[in-house]
């Protein structure tokens, strides 16, 4: 094996002179000083190149659980957030990522004309995978988004729970719409808005170099703002890590109560202890709870209703629907210039019937689409204040298995786990028989 | 020997992390607004449309031989290129400048957090601070779905960009094009949906009815009217009426399009309800006012006794009936409508005025609508809004915009006064609208809104041409105004010895204006306002042209004529 590693590491180094090679056509030479504009999107790579991608993201995300779960080790699990950084991020250029790759899933779900590479199928369900199994190992250190803000944290505020829980509503409603646009073809909004692209690119449009920044300046002293309170992922990972067999716990063994980890974490995601609360507080949370059951299917439908009075409005995304309605604003004389689109389609051998029925398939499929995610914001805000109406009892400190990113700040906090590491370090002195 | 201690080395790191932070945070700000501030400098620099070059490139159109205008072209060019260039470079830089000060900057606040890390305190917390928080947060919660909720419904009201396109399309008339066949010949009263527009024709310029030059034919017309032509392939389609001892006698003829021989004519009525006699209607209207209309298989006509009629293409009816004789002062002059199978009527005459649609295969009334309007001579024509169709009719005292499907009533502006004969006229989103003693009205198709009023060198009864930008209107006094659109600002006037009946319509690259006298005042469509020819007929014209391919087919007070080049 040790014999493979020098070829091993020698192609891997080689790899962009062979991706290079596959560019057969050469560029112009202009005896100009002209200089070719930078890619706006990462070149191209050979298939093998992306399998090495999935291989290296299920490697790291074997080490991320291992690190959380197993070891309970943050100094390994900072510095594989560096390379996650370095590899996902500056030299993959952010792409493709897990995040994104929700958007391949829903186009090819509900497009049968797009067919999903495997390696992203791959990318998409090997962190729901792990998560299922250890918790959310991905976003801990993983993830170059989450990574990167995991590397930025300085001092981190408490952000109150009254602000933190609208905020954290807000990746159901980016998820939604993530959803919707790239299940009918319009838009993969994820990638477009992604604030750090910008930054592993070196290069991108100002709003988003802007936005980036925004994200940077504010991670120093809130945790995690993107993962906390945009990322639509995050929010699909955190359902499935509540149901996860294992997951990371601030202590070793048992919890003894000492409330030194109350204000470890950064994402706020370590749950108190709770005792049962009187009746008086039982009585009214039953109340809350039967009037919100009875009213939940009126906001659900609501919901839908509004979903779909929007659908227009959604449908607007579409390039076929935008063109479309530029088209007939500048025929019925509403508007003088002509957009590049609108020129384009001008220029075409399409005539404008045909654009008007591609058009009006668009918008029936945005009817359904807008209403299901009407229905579904409504459901989930209905769930979120449902969940404000239970009181849980817990004996000790844990971590919330949804809101925990598996970082491992906490460890250091627990007396248990500082005790549980002398006693390792006395057994390897003083080895036994 | 040890120079530092242990407290020592991590008070200096700590102290020097704390000023690399600050000195990088600094830098970093700073950097942040020179970016921000060259960004907006860069969105708002143009070199292409630099003003001093526009000013200097205009200058330069009206003096091509200065050869230092030309110098100074070239060289504030290259400057204000190399400006935007520059400022481009700058931004780049700045960029990069940035991403190391952002790097500094993390480590140095990553080199205090280590630094300074404090043990864990103990920390207590109470259950009531937990009810008040969660009912905070459930207030929060509920405020957020408010908002969204609200949003949502502000985008829904405010969004006017997106056209709604019912694939199934269950109610409305729906995105509908004329047919192919209506937009290639002249179907009734002023063309394809009545709006005088035929910019694909390609019709002679010049002619002389007396010497016959380009007149392929002239035909006499058995009995007169005021009615227009109506070409549907090879057949040209005329109605006359007149009165003898017998009463009135209303006909409809057919003509070949290519020879003028009248190839037959049909007798229309009197149907039940027509009067036996008719005032005297040769000093207002006539007999025969309302021009035809036609489709591949049907060709219509109305007349002044009330009676309609629905022949087929050989001549032999296929329904007719008399929709309600009232007696007016000019006699009926309203043309008829074909929209999709369903003939449209506008009969606005007295207590019972009303605009209907009927069935053109039978004559079953589709549709009828009531109006509370005084007598009216002007004709419906077709509009369009966005993706509907609307059936625009003018009269006093409110010209209206009907559904021509279901007869709805969509809107109506009551701004119009008096006698009102002229037709309204359409392009783009507007609708033109104009009466003899009040005013001339652009208003947006789509709601009726007034965008602009004129009131001066009002028509009598030519209706106004719209077209592109512009509008065309011609008087009974001899004066024809050209007015932009969009502004309702005048862009050329012209003055002729002899008034105007019929309507301007453009056909081809000109629009064309025959005067009472037979003269027809050819314009071109854009550009200034000034007739560039002026073919005489050589005979008294009242009626408007129709055009169909390279032929004009114009209505004297005697003989029909067809205008083409013809060698």
């Amino acid at each position: 094996m040790g014999r493979l590693i020098f070829p091993l590491l020698l192609f891997l180094f080689l790899s962009p002179v062979v991706a290079g090679a596959i560019d057969r056509v050469p560029s112009p030479d202009f005896e100009s000083d002209y200089s070719f504009p930078g890619l706006q999107v990462p070149p191209p790579v050979p298939p093998w190149h992306e399998i090495l991608d999935v291989g290296v993201l299920a490697s790291a995300l074997a080490l991320s659980a291992f690190f959380a779960v197993k070891a309970r080790k943050r100094t390994g699990l900072a510095w594989l957030a560096v390379f996650s950084v370095a590899y996902f991020g500056f030299y993959r250029k952010g792409c493709i990522c897990p995040i994104g790759s929700t958007q391949n899933v829903a186009l090819a779900i509900f497009d049968s004309g797009y067919v999903i590479p495997v390696t992203v199928v791959l990318i998409f369900v090997l962190p729901v995978v792990f998560t299922l199994l250890f918790g959310r190992t991905f976003c801990g250190s993983v993830c170059p988004l989450g990574a990167i803000q995991e590397l930025l944290i300085f001092k981190p505020l408490k952000v109150p729970k009254w602000i933190a829980a609208p905020l954290e509503f807000l990746p159901v409603l980016y998820l939604s719409f993530a959803v919707l646009f790239a299940a009918t073809g319009s838009n993969f909004i994820i990638c477009r808005f992604d604030p750090f692209v910008g930054i592993f690119r070196f290069g991108g449009r100002f709003g988003i170099l802007l936005l980036g920044g925004l994200f940077i300046v504010t991670g120093f002293f809130v945790a995690r703002p993107y993962c906390r309170f945009f990322c639509p992922y995050g929010l699909i990972l955190s359902w499935v890590s509540r149901l996860s067999r294992r997951h990371v716990t601030i202590t070793p063994d048992e919890c003894i109560q000492c409330t030194l980890c109350e204000n470890a974490c950064p994402v706020d995601a370590i749950r108190k202890p709770v005792e049962r609360g009187p009746d008086s507080e039982s009585g009214g949370n039953r109340r809350r709870m039967t009037i919100l059951l009875a009213i939940a299917p009126l906001v659900i439908a609501l919901g839908g209703l509004l979903g779909y009075a929007l659908h227009n409005v959604f449908a607007g995304m579409h390039p076929t629907v935008a063109t479309a309605s530029r088209f007939a604003l500048e025929e019925s004389g509403a508007v003088e210039d002509m957009t590049l689109r609108s020129e384009t389609f001008r220029a075409s051998t399409a005539t404008p019937e045909e654009l008007r029925e591609a058009a009006a398939i668009v918008v029936s499929r945005y009817k359904t689409g807008s209403t299901l995610v009407g229905l579904f914001v409504a459901m989930m805000f209905c769930v979120r204040l449902a969940a404000l109406s239970r009181r849980a009892a817990r004996d000790g400190y844990i971590p919330d298995s949804g809101a925990c990113v598996s970082c491992g700040r906490c460890f250091s906090y627990c007396p248990r786990e500082h005790a549980a590491r002398a006693g390792a370090a006395r057994e390897l002195k003083e080895p036994t028989g | 020997m040890n120079v530092f201690k242990l407290e020592d080395k991590t008070g200096f790191f700590l102290r020097t992390a704390r000023g690399f932070a600050w000195v990088s945070a600094v830098f970093c700000l700073i950097l942040s607004v020179l970016a921000i501030a060259n960004y907006v400098q860069l969105r708002t620099a143009r070199p292409l449309d630099n003003d001093s070059l526009a000013v200097l490139r205009n200058m330069y159109a009206q003096d091509q031989d200065n050869e230092r205008l030309k110098e100074q072209i070239r060289v504030l060019d290259l400057l204000s290129r190399k400006a935007y260039f520059t400022k481009r470079w700058q931004l780049k830089t700045i960029g990069y400048l940035l991403i190391g000060g952002v790097v500094v900057l993390t480590g140095s606040l990553r080199t205090i957090a280590v630094f300074s890390k404090q043990l864990p305190k103990p920390v207590s917390s109470t259950g009531e601070d937990m009810i008040a928080t969660r009912h905070r947060t459930r207030v929060a919660l509920s405020f957020l779905g408010i908002a969204v909720a609200a949003t949502a419904l502000v985008f829904l009201i405010t969004s006017t960009t997106i056209i709604a396109y019912d694939y199934n399309g269950p109610t409305g008339v729906g995105w509908t094009t004329l047919p192919a066949e209506t937009a290639l010949y002249w179907p009734s009263f002023r063309g394809p949906g009545s709006t005088g527009v035929a910019s694909d024709r390609n019709p002679p310029v010049d002619w002389d009815g007396e010497s016959g030059r380009n007149v392929v034919w002239k035909t006499k017309v058995p009995l007169s009217g005021l009615s227009s032509p109506v070409v549907w392939d090879s057949a040209v389609f005329l109605t006359g009426a007149g009165t003898d001892a017998g009463g009135v006698r209303n006909e409809v003829y057919r003509f070949d399009a290519d020879s003028g021989e009248l190839v037959w004519t049909a007798s229309v009525g009197p149907f039940p309800g027509s009067p036996a006699q008719l005032p005297d209607l040769d000093t207002g209207a006539g007999y025969a006012a309302p021009t035809a209309a036609a489709d591949d298989t049907y060709v219509c006509a109305i007349f002044a006794t009330g009676d309609l009629v629905c022949l087929d293409h050989r001549g032999d009816p296929v329904w007719g009936m008399n929709v309600g004789y009232v007696e007016d002062l000019y006699g009926h002059a309203s043309s008829l409508l074909i929209f999709e199978s369903t003939l449209i009527v506008q009969y606005d005459h007295g207590e019972s005025a009303f605009v209907a649609g009927y069935d053109l295969r039978n004559g079953a009334v589709k549709w009828k609508t009531e109006r509370n309007v005084y007598d009216s001579w002007s004709s419906p024509i077709l509009a369009r809004s966005f993706d509907t169709w609307l059936l625009v009719v003018n009269a006093a005292p409110f010209a209206a915009a009907y559904n021509p499907a279901t007869g709805e009533e969509l809107w109506r502006v009551e701004k119009t006064l008096g006698e009102v004969a002229s037709s309204p006229a359409s392009a783009g989103d507007r609708i033109v609208i104009v009466n003899q003693l009040l005013n001339i009205l652009c208003v947006e198709a789509g709601s009726g809104n007034i965008v602009w009023e004129l009131y001066d060198d009002l028509p009598d009864s030519s209706s106004p041409l719209a077209y592109a930008n512009r509008v065309v209107i011609a008087t009974a006094f001899g004066v024809v105004t050209a007015v932009e659109l969009s502004s309702g600002e005048i862009v050329g006037k012209q003055e002729f010895p002899d008034g105007f009946y019929a309507s301007p319509v453009l056909a081809g690259e000109h629009v064309f204006i025959t005067d009472r006298r037979g003269v027809t005042r050819v314009f071109p469509a854009g550009g200034a306002f000034v007739p560039i020819a002026s073919p005489s007929l050589g005979e008294a014209v009242d009626a408007t042209p129709a055009f169909a391919g390279d032929r004009i087919y114009l209505r004297g007070h005697e003989n029909l004529y067809c205008l083409g080049e013809n060698g």
